[in-house]
C-alpha cells in the first residue's frame, strides 16, 4: 500500500553524510547485485558483445539469470546482475566487483543498438554522488557495423509523467530541460516539494527514450530508466545511498500517466542532438557535466556579519533614486503615485500586523505600528499590476531581525495582503522567510469587505510560465513551473531556447482576484532571496520585489518581467494530503 | 538570432541578391538620368557610369563586411578596412543592412578617391549579464554572458580607395 512518508527534513536541509571511499566500497561489496522484482531470465546461457564508440568493449557470458562473466577490454570478472525487458528493450545492470564502478546497459533488440552507462562513486568532492559516462554503440553479432546510434535529444522536453513503480514508489517526473529535470517524490517524501538534478535524455526512437537523473547536492542517487510512450511504461535501475546512507541498488518496472506537454522554445528543426552551451567550453573529461551546486556558492555569514549588513548596508530601491531597469526589473511597469498625499491603515486578520501609512512622495512614505508615537520614513515603490490594485514594498526597520513589507491594496474591495519578509531561517541567518497575512485596509472613501479575503490558492499548480526580464533572446529569461501548492522550479534557457539548468525552492501562492495572484519563493540553500511577484494572467506581466541579505548588504529591489504561458501539467489529483 | 532579412546560411547569396536588386534600381536611375542628358559629352556619361560603379562596389563592400562579421571571419574582414584604426570602429558583434528601406545614400567624390554613405540597418547589442541573482549566475554558467537584442538605426560610413579598391575608413552607428 502506498503511503505518504513525510520526511523530518527536506532534501535541501539534510546534512548529508560525507561518505568516505572505504565506506562506499564496503557498502558496494555487500551488495549481491541489484534487488527488485521481475528480473528477466532471457539472457541466461547467452553471450553478448557490446562495442561502444570511444568507450569499452564489453563481452558478456550470462551464466544464469543473475550471474555473468564480463571481459572488459580483456579483463575478466564475475558479477551478479539484473535484467529487465520492456518490449524489445533490454536493461542490464551490474556492479564491477571490488571497485566502485558499474555498468547499466540498454539494448534495443530490434536494431541491436546499445547505450552503456558506466557509473562510479568517489568521482567528485562529495564521494556519494553517482557519476556517469554514457557510451553509444551496438551489439556485435559479427555482421555489418550499424551506422546509427542512440543519441541525446530534446524530444522528451516539455513532458511530464506520473510514475508508479512495481515497488509502489510514486513520483511525478518533469522533463522541462535537455540537461536537467525535476521530480516530486509522492510516496518517499509526501509530495510537498519538488527537487531538480542533472539529467540525460537519450532517444532510441520516436516513442522510446532513456532518461537518467542524479540527485546532485543531495543524496547523489541516480535513477535511470527506459520509457515507452506508447504504453507509458518504464524499466530501470536506482543506484546510490539514501538518507540513512544505506545502499539503494534495485531494478524496477513501472506504469505511468502522461500529465501534460508544455511548449518548447527551440527553433523548428532543432531536435536537440547537441547541447547549445553558447560560450561555455565543451565537456572533455569523463563524467563531466554541467551541475548547478548553489550551496557551494552560498556564503556562510556569522550573526555579527549579518547584523552589520542589515543595519549599516541596507538599500531599498537605490535609496529612493529608483531601482533602475537592470537585472530582473527590465520590464517593470510605470510607478504609481496615486496615493501620494493620502493615508491609510492596513489591518491583517488573526492578530496579524497593522501598519499605518502616509504616502508623502512617489518614492517616500511614513509608516508606524498603531500605538507608536513616531513615524518612520522609508523609500518605497508602488506598481499597479491590475486596475485599481496596487502593490508596494518598503523596509520595516523598527525591529530586528530586519524585515520588509510587500503590500497589495485592492482598491475596489478594500482588501489587503501583506507579505512580510524577514531575514534569517532556522537554518541560515542569511536566508529570508515570507509571512503571509490576509486582511483589509482603512482609507477615506473606501468601505472594506467584511468577510471576503484574498487567500491561498492551488489554481496555478501545474502551470509553466516563461518570464523574460530583459530585452534579448534568450537573455535573462527563465521558466517557472508551479509544481505544487508549496513549491516551484525555475528553468534557465540555453542559447537555442532549450531548457537548461534548473533549480527549485519552496513557494507560496495566493489569489487576489480572478487571474491575479501573488506568488512568492525563497531560494533556500541557494542564495536566500525572497522573491514576491503579483502575476496578472490577463496582461501576462508581473510587478514584484526581491528581498536579499548577503555580504553586500540588505536590499529591496524591483522585479518586472513579461510572461508567456507555456502550458500546464494536470497534476493536482496526485498532490495534497492523502488518506 | 533574429535574421528576418538576411540569409545567414548563405551570405554570399544574400549579397548577390541585394547587389542585383540595388544595381537594378541604380541602373534604372542612371538610364533615366542618361535620357535627360542626351547630347552631353561622352566623358561626362562615362564619369557618371564610373560613379555608379563605385556606388555599387561600396554597397557590395558593406554587405560583405557585415556578412564576414557575422561569420566571425576576422582575417577576411580585416582586408575590407583601410587600416587597423578603421577596423576598430566596427565594434558591434553583428550588424545588418536593412534592404527593405530605401534610405541608402552614397556620395562619391568627383575624383573617385573617397566616399561617404548612410545606410539604414541594425546592430546586435549585448548587455552583459553581470548580476548576482541565481538567474544571472545560471545563465552565465551555461554560456550566456550577455543579453542580445537587435536595434534599428543608421550607419555612417566613409571609404577610401586603396590601390584601386574601396576600403572602409570609418564606420559609425547611430540609434534611430
Amino acid at each position: 500500500m502506498s503511503t505518504r512518508n513525510y520526511q523530518p527534513e527536506p532534501k535541501h536541509r539534510i546534512n548529508w553524510t560525507k561518505l568516505s571511499e572505504d565506506q562506499i566500497i564496503s557498502k558496494l561489496a555487500a551488495a549481491k547485485g541489484p534487488t527488485g522484482t521481475g528480473t528477466s531470465s532471457t539472457l541466461a546461457g547467452k553471450s553478448l558483445k557490446i562495442v561502444t564508440d570511444d568507450g569499452p568493449t564489453l563481452e558478456y557470458n550470462f551464466r544464469s539469470a543473475n550471474e555473468l562473466t564480463l571481459s572488459e577490454n580483456g579483463d575478466d570478472l564475475t558479477a551478479n546482475y539484473g535484467a529487465l525487458e520492456l518490449k524489445t528493450l533490454l536493461v542490464i545492470s551490474h556492479l564491477v566487483p571490488d571497485t566502485q564502478r558499474g555498468y547499466h546497459v540498454i539494448i534495443d533488440q530490434h536494431t541491436n543498438l546499445a547505450t552503456v552507462f558506466e557509473t562510479w562513486f568517489s568521482g567528485y568532492d562529495d564521494k556519494r554522488e553517482t557519476q556517469r559516462q554514457v557510451y553509444y554503440g551496438y551489439v556485435d553479432n559479427g555482421g555489418e557495423v550499424p551506422s546509427a546510434r542512440h543519441h541525446i535529444t530534446n524530444r522528451l522536453e516539455g513532458k511530464g509523467i506520473y510514475w508508479k513503480q512495481d515497488n509502489d514508489v510514486e513520483t511525478l517526473d518533469f522533463y522541462c530541460s535537455v540537461i536537467f529535470s525535476n521530480f516530486i517524490e509522492l510516496t518517499r517524501a509526501g509530495g510537498e516539494l519538488t527537487f531538480a538534478g542533472p539529467a540525460d535524455y537519450i532517444m532510441i526512437n520516436d516513442h522510446e527514450f532513456i532518461y537518467s537523473r542524479v540527485e546532485a547536492g543531495f543524496s547523489g542517487i541516480m535513477t535511470l530508466y527506459v520509457l515507452d510512450l506508447f504504453s507509458v511504461s518504464q524499466a530501470g535501475v536506482r543506484l546510490g545511498f539514501d538518507e540513512q546512507d544505506a545502499l539503494e541498488y534495485y531494478m524496477f518496472t513501472g506504469k505511468g500517466e502522461v500529465t501534460g506537454q508544455i511548449a518548447t522554445f527551440e527553433p523548428f528543426g532543432d531536435n536537440g542532438e547537441e547541447i547549445a552551451f553558447g560560450n561555455r567550453p565543451r565537456n572533455t573529461e569523463k563524467g563531466q557535466r554541467l551541475v548547478y551546486r548553489p550551496l557551494a556558492t552560498f556564503p556562510v555569514m556569522t550573526d555579527d556579519e549579518v547584523r552589520d549588513q542589515v543595519i549599516n548596508h541596507a538599500h531599498a530601491f537605490g535609496d529612493g533614486a529608483g531601482s533602475g531597469a537592470g537585472g530582473m526589473g527590465g520590464y517593470k511597469t510605470e510607478m504609481v503615485d496615486k496615493l501620494v498625499g493620502k493615508s491609510l491603515t492596513i489591518r491583517m486578520d488573526n492578530d496579524g500586523p497593522a501598519i499605518e501609512y502616509i504616502f508623502d512622495k512617489a518614492t517616500q512614505l511614513r509608516w508606524r505600528y498603531p500605538g507608536d508615537n513616531n513615524w518612520r520614513e522609508a523609500f518605497y515603490e508602488m506598481y499597479e499590476p491590475d486596475e485599481d490594485l496596487y502593490f508596494f514594498a518598503h523596509f520595516l526597520d523598527a525591529e530586528f531581525p530586519r524585515s520588509c513589507a510587500m503590500v497589495a491594496l485592492d482598491m475596489r474591495n478594500g482588501l489587503s495582503t501583506l507579505v512580510k519578509g524577514t531575514t534569517g531561517t532556522p537554518y541560515r541567518n542569511n536566508e529570508t522567510t515570507p509571512h503571509f497575512h490576509f486582511g483589509m485596509f482603512e482609507m477615506e472613501g473606501i468601505t472594506s469587505a467584511r468577510y471576503h479575503r484574498h487567500g491561498w490558492t492551488s489554481e496555478l499548480v501545474g502551470e509553466a510560465v516563461t518570464w523574460n526580464y530583459q530585452p534579448g533572446n534568450p537573455g535573462l529569461t527563465s521558466m517557472h513551473l508551479y509544481a505544487t501548492p508549496n513549491t516551484y522550479s525555475w528553468i534557465i534557457f540555453l542559447e537555442n531556447g532549450s531548457g537548461g539548468m534548473q533549480w527549485t525552492s519552496p513557494g507560496w501562492y495566493a489569489k487576489l482576484r480572478d487571474d491575479v495572484y501573488i506568488m512568492a519563493w525563497v531560494e533556500e540553500a541557494c542564495n536566500g532571496t525572497l522573491g514576491v511577484i503579483c502575476y496578472n494572467k490577463r496582461t501576462m506581466h508581473d510587478a514584484g520585489f526581491g528581498f536579499h541579505v548577503g555580504p553586500t548588504g540588505l536590499s529591496l529591489s524591483v522585479i518586472g518581467a513579461r510572461a508567456r504561458h507555456a502550458g500546464k501539467f494536470n497534476i493536482e489529483k496526485y498532490l495534497g494530503p492523502k488518506a | 538570432m533574429n535574421n528576418d532579412n538576411f540569409d545567414t546560411n548563405n551570405p554570399d547569396k544574400n549579397s548577390r541578391r541585394t547587389f542585383i536588386r540595388n544595381s537594378g534600381v541604380a541602373l534604372t536611375a542612371a538610364l533615366a538620368a542618361a535620357s535627360t542628358t542626351a547630347g552631353a559629352p561622352i566623358d561626362d556619361a562615362a564619369h557618371r557610369l564610373a560613379i555608379l560603379e563605385d556606388s555599387n562596389a561600396i554597397r557590395v563592400l558593406q554587405q560583405r563586411c557585415f556578412a564576414l562579421l557575422e561569420q566571425g571571419a576576422a582575417r577576411d574582414l580585416a582586408m575590407l578596412f583601410s587600416d587597423s584604426v578603421a577596423q576598430a570602429s566596427c565594434v558591434y558583434p553583428a550588424m545588418q543592412l536593412d534592404s527593405r528601406l530605401d534610405t541608402t545614400s552614397i556620395a562619391v567624390d568627383s575624383k573617385r578617391q573617397s566616399a561617404t554613405a548612410r545606410f539604414a540597418g541594425r546592430v546586435q547589442l549585448g548587455a552583459p549579464i553581470a548580476g548576482d541573482s541565481t538567474l544571472e549566475q545560471m545563465a552565465r554558467m551555461q554560456g550566456i554572458n550577455s543579453s542580445k537584442r537587435w536595434e534599428h538605426g543608421t550607419y555612417e560610413v566613409t571609404y577610401v580607395k586603396v590601390q584601386a579598391e574601396w576600403k572602409i575608413s570609418a564606420l559609425t552607428y547611430h540609434t534611430a
